[in-house]
C-alpha cells in the first residue's frame, strides 16, 4: 500500500466535508451538513484504518515521524468531534472542527520528510511518551480551543439576540462549557505527562531537567498558566465569557510551543 | 355616533416608547375620567398593556376627537413627543375590526395566547366602573368577547401556541440546556410571571421561588404547589442563587442596576444568570445586559422568538381573519334588528286592531260608513299612542338592542310566532 498517496486521499476526503459545511453555512440547507457529518465519519474510519495497517507495515520503530502523530492528532480530533455530535448534539461545531483536522492533516504530510526522530534519540524511552503525551495535549486541548470559540460565538449570538442562521443550532452554552471544562482537564493531564517526560528526556539526553531552550521555557510557562487557571478561575470569577477568553489566551500560547517545536 | 380608536403597539413601538405611555391602575381611571369629560366623547375605554397602548372612543366627531386622542396620548407619558410617529388612528370598522383582532389574539406578540382576552375583559370593567362606557362601547366589548371566543373554537388558533412561556423555556434552554438543577426565581406575582413560571414549572425546573410585594399572593401561586414564596425583600439574596430571573412588577427595580448588579456578578463568580424583564415600563436597566455574563431579554425579544410559531399558523390565521370580517359585517348589521323588531311591532298592533275592528262591525252590521271611518281612526289611534313609549323607549336604550334584550322583548309580544 502507498500510504503517503492513501493519506493525501484521506486528505481530500476531509476538505472535501469542509467544503460540504461551508455550503451548509452559505446556502443554509440541513442536507449539506448531515453530508458532512457522514463524510467526516467516512473519513475518520479510513484514516483509522490506514494508520493502523501504516503501524503493522513499518518495520522500524512506531511513532518515529510527524506524520504519525500528525495523522493520529487529527484522527483523534475527527472521532471527539463525531461522539461529541452524538453526546452533546455539537453538530454546529463541523465547519470549525474539519478546518483543524484539514490543517492537522497538511501538516502531516508537509512536516514528514524532514522531522524524523534521530536514531541517537531512539535509544531514549522519554521521546515516545513525551511526543505521544504532546500530541495527545493537542489531540484534546484543539477540542477545549474550539468548544472556547464555539462558547464565545454561541454567547455573542445570545447577547445580541439573534435567533437564526447556523449559530442558533449550537447547543445551550452549559453544554459547551462542559465538553470545554473536560477537554481543558483532559488535555491538561496529557499536557503534565508531556512536559514530564520531556524533562526525564532532556535530564538523559543533557544531564538538566530544563536544557534552556525557548521550546522549554514556553512549555513550563504555558503548562503554569494551564495550572493556574485551572484552579484559581473559580475564585477570580474567569468564567462564562472572561473565562472562555482567557482559556483561548492560553490555547494561543501552547500552540506557539507547537511552532516552535515543529521550527 | 362611530367608533374611535388611537394608539401603538409593538408591532411598530419598541418597548421604551410604549413604556412611556403605559397607563397604570389609577393612572387609566384618571384618564378616563378625564376622557368621559370631554366634549366630543360620548364613551371611552383605555387598553393598556405591555405591548399596546390603546384608546377606544365613541364620537359623532371622528376626525377631531382622533387628532384629540392623540394629543391626549402624547401629553400622558414623559418625553412621549417620540411617541407621536408610531401612533396609529382607526375610525368605523377599521376600529371595530381591531378591537376584535386584539381580542382574539391574532394581533399579539404571540398569535393565540390567552393573556389578551382578560386583558381586553379588564380594560373594559375598568371602564364600566369608572362610568366611562356606555351602550356604543358596551356592546363593542362584549361583541370583542364573544369574536374572540368564537375564532379560538373555530380555529384552533391557541392550541399549542408559542407563549410568552414557551418562548422564555427556549431562551433559558439556549443558556442551560435543561432546568432541572435550577433556580428560577419570580419577581412579582403578576399574570404574565406567572404564566412564564408555570411554563419552566413544566420544562422541570428545578426550584422555584416567588418574591412579591404583597406577600399573601405569592403565598397563594405557592400553595398552588407552584413553589416557595418568600417577602421581596430577600430579592438581593436570590439574586446569589437564581439561574432564571423574572421579573414583572411596577417601576424600576434598583437591584439591577449596572453597578449593584456587576458586584453581584462577582459574587456569583460570574455563573450566568439569565434576566426576562416582562414589565412595562422596564423593571432592569437595559445597561444591565451588556454585564458579562447576564443575558437579558424583554417582551420585545419574545416576539422574534414568536414568529417562527406564528408562521406554522398560517391557515388558521386566515380562518380567524373571515371570522373577523364576517363579525365586523354582522356588528354592523345588528342596527338593523331593532328596527325589525319594531316594524315587527307595528305589524302585529295592526293586525290585532284589524282583527279587533272587523269582529266589531261585525256585530253591529247597520253602521254607516262615517261611523265606520270614526272607529277605524280611533283603533289606529289607540295603537299608536300605546306603541309611543315602548318604540320610543327601543330606539333611545342602545343596550336594549343586545340580543338578550331584542330576544325578550321579541318574546313577550310574541313577535316570531306572528311573523
Amino acid at each position: 500500500m502507498n500510504f503517503p498517496q492513501a493519506f493525501f486521499a484521506i486528505l481530500v476526503l476531509y476538505l472535501v466535508t469542509t467544503l460540504f459545511y461551508l455550503l451548509r453555512l452559505v446556502i443554509g440547507q440541513r442536507v449539506f451538513g448531515a453530508m458532512a457529518l457522514r463524510l467526516m465519519m467516512l473519513a475518520a474510519f479510513v484514516q483509522t484504518a490506514v494508520l493502523a495497517m501504516h503501524f503493522l507495515s513499518t518495520p522500524e520503530a512506531w511513532f518515529s515521524s510527524w506524520l504519525e502523530y500528525f495523522q493520529i492528532a487529527a484522527a483523534g480530533l475527527a472521532w471527539m468531534f463525531i461522539s461529541l455530535c452524538f453526546t452533546r448534539k455539537l453538530y454546529a461545531g463541523g465547519p470549525l472542527f474539519s478546518v483543524l483536522i484539514v490543517v492537522l492533516c497538511l501538516l502531516s504530510l508537509t512536516y514528514d520528510n524532514p522531522y524524523r526522530i534521530g536514531m541517537a534519540q531512539r535509544g531514549n524511552g522519554y521521546i515516545y511518551i513525551h511526543l505521544t503525551a504532546m500530541f495527545l495535549t493537542l489531540s484534546v486541548l484543539s477540542v477545549g480551543f474550539l468548544a472556547a470559540i464555539l462558547f464565545l460565538l454561541a454567547e455573542r449570538q445570545i447577547k445580541l439576540k439573534r435567533f437564526e442562521g447556523w449559530l442558533a443550532k449550537l447547543p445551550p452554552l452549559e453544554a459547551i462549557q462542559l465538553v470545554h471544562d473536560r477537554a481543558l482537564t483532559a488535555g491538561f493531564l496529557f499536557y503534565t505527562l508531556s512536559v514530564l517526560a520531556g524533562a526525564g528526556f532532556a535530564k538523559v539526553s543533557s544531564g538538566h531537567y530544563l536544557s534552556g531552550g525557548t521550546k522549554q521555557w514556553l512549555g513550563v510557562g504555558s503548562w503554569l498558566f494551564f495550572a493556574l487557571f485551572i484552579n484559581l478561575r473559580n475564585r477570580l470569577g474567569l468564567t462564562g465569557h472572561k473565562g472562555m477568553a482567557v482559556a483561548l489566551a492560553g490555547y494561543a500560547g501552547l500552540f506557539l510551543v507547537f511552532w516552535v517545536g515543529f521550527s | 355616533m362611530n367608533y374611535v380608536m388611537v394608539g401603538l403597539n409593538h408591532h411598530l413601538a419598541p418597548v421604551a416608547i410604549r413604556e412611556r405611555l403605559a397607563f397604570d391602575g389609577e393612572a387609566m381611571r384618571a384618564g378616563l375620567r378625564e376622557l368621559k369629560s370631554t366634549a366630543s366623547v360620548s364613551e371611552a375605554a383605555i387598553l393598556s398593556t405591555c405591548n399596546r397602548v390603546e384608546i377606544y372612543a365613541v364620537t359623532d366627531q371622528p376626525e377631531q376627537t382622533g387628532q384629540l386622542l392623540t394629543a391626549r396620548l402624547v401629553s400622558s407619558g414623559t418625553a412621549a413627543e417620540t411617541a407621536a410617529p408610531y401612533l396609529t388612528t382607526l375610525c368605523g370598522k377599521e376600529a371595530v375590526a381591531h378591537l376584535f383582532s386584539v381580542a382574539a389574539s391574532l394581533d399579539s406578540m404571540v398569535v393565540g395566547e390567552n393573556q389578551i382576552t382578560g386583558q381586553v375583559k379588564d380594560a373594559y370593567q375598568a371602564a364600566l366602573e369608572t362610568g366611562a362606557t356606555g351602550a356604543y362601547l358596551n356592546r363593542l366589548f362584549m361583541r370583542a368577547l364573544y369574536v374572540s371566543k368564537r375564532v379560538k373554537a373555530e380555529t384552533g388558533i391557541g392550541q399549542g401556541s408559542v407563549s410568552v412561556g414557551s418562548s422564555a423555556g427556549r431562551l433559558a434552554r439556549r443558556i442551560f440546556g435543561n432546568l432541572t438543577d435550577k433556580t428560577i426565581v419570580l419577581v412579582g406575582a403578576g399574570e404574565i410571571g406567572e404564566l412564564v413560571v408555570r411554563h419552566l414549572a413544566s420544562d422541570g425546573a428545578g426550584q422555584i421561588i416567588m418574591l412579591n410585594r404583597t406577600f399573601e399572593r405569592a403565598q397563594a401561586l405557592a400553595c398552588e404547589g407552584l413553589g416557595e414564596a418568600r417577602p421581596l425583600e430577600e430579592l438581593p439574596k436570590w439574586l446569589l442563587e437564581a439561574d432564571v430571573l423574572i421579573t414583572s412588577v411596577t417601576g424600576v427595580l434598583n437591584e439591577f442596576d449596572p453597578a449593584i448588579l456587576e458586584g453581584v456578578m462577582q459574587a456569583r463568580s460570574h455563573a450566568p444568570l439569565f434576566l426576562i424583564d416582562l414589565g412595562v415600563p422596564r423593571n432592569i436597566p437595559p445597561a444591565a445586559g451588556d454585564l458579562p455574563d447576564v443575558y437579558l431579554y424583554n417582551v420585545d425579544d419574545l416576539q422574534t422568538l414568536a414568529i417562527e410559531g406564528r408562521k406554522h399558523r398560517d391557515d388558521k390565521m386566515l380562518l380567524a381573519k373571515n371570522i373577523i370580517d364576517e363579525e365586523v359585517a354582522l356588528f354592523y348589521e345588528f342596527d338593523r334588528e331593532p328596527r325589525d323588531a319594531i316594524a315587527g311591532l307595528g305589524r302585529k298592533f295592526e293586525l290585532l286592531r284589524r282583527q279587533e275592528l272587523e269582529r266589531t262591525l261585525g256585530r253591529w252590521p247597520g253602521l254607516d260608513a262615517e261611523a265606520i271611518e270614526a272607529m277605524d281612526r280611533l283603533s289606529q289611534s289607540l295603537v299608536a299612542k300605546i306603541l309611543h313609549d315602548p318604540i320610543l323607549s327601543l330606539k333611545a336604550n342602545r343596550e336594549w338592542h343586545e340580543p338578550g334584550h331584542l330576544s325578550m322583548f321579541r318574546k313577550i309580544f310574541r313577535l316570531d310566532e306572528e311573523e
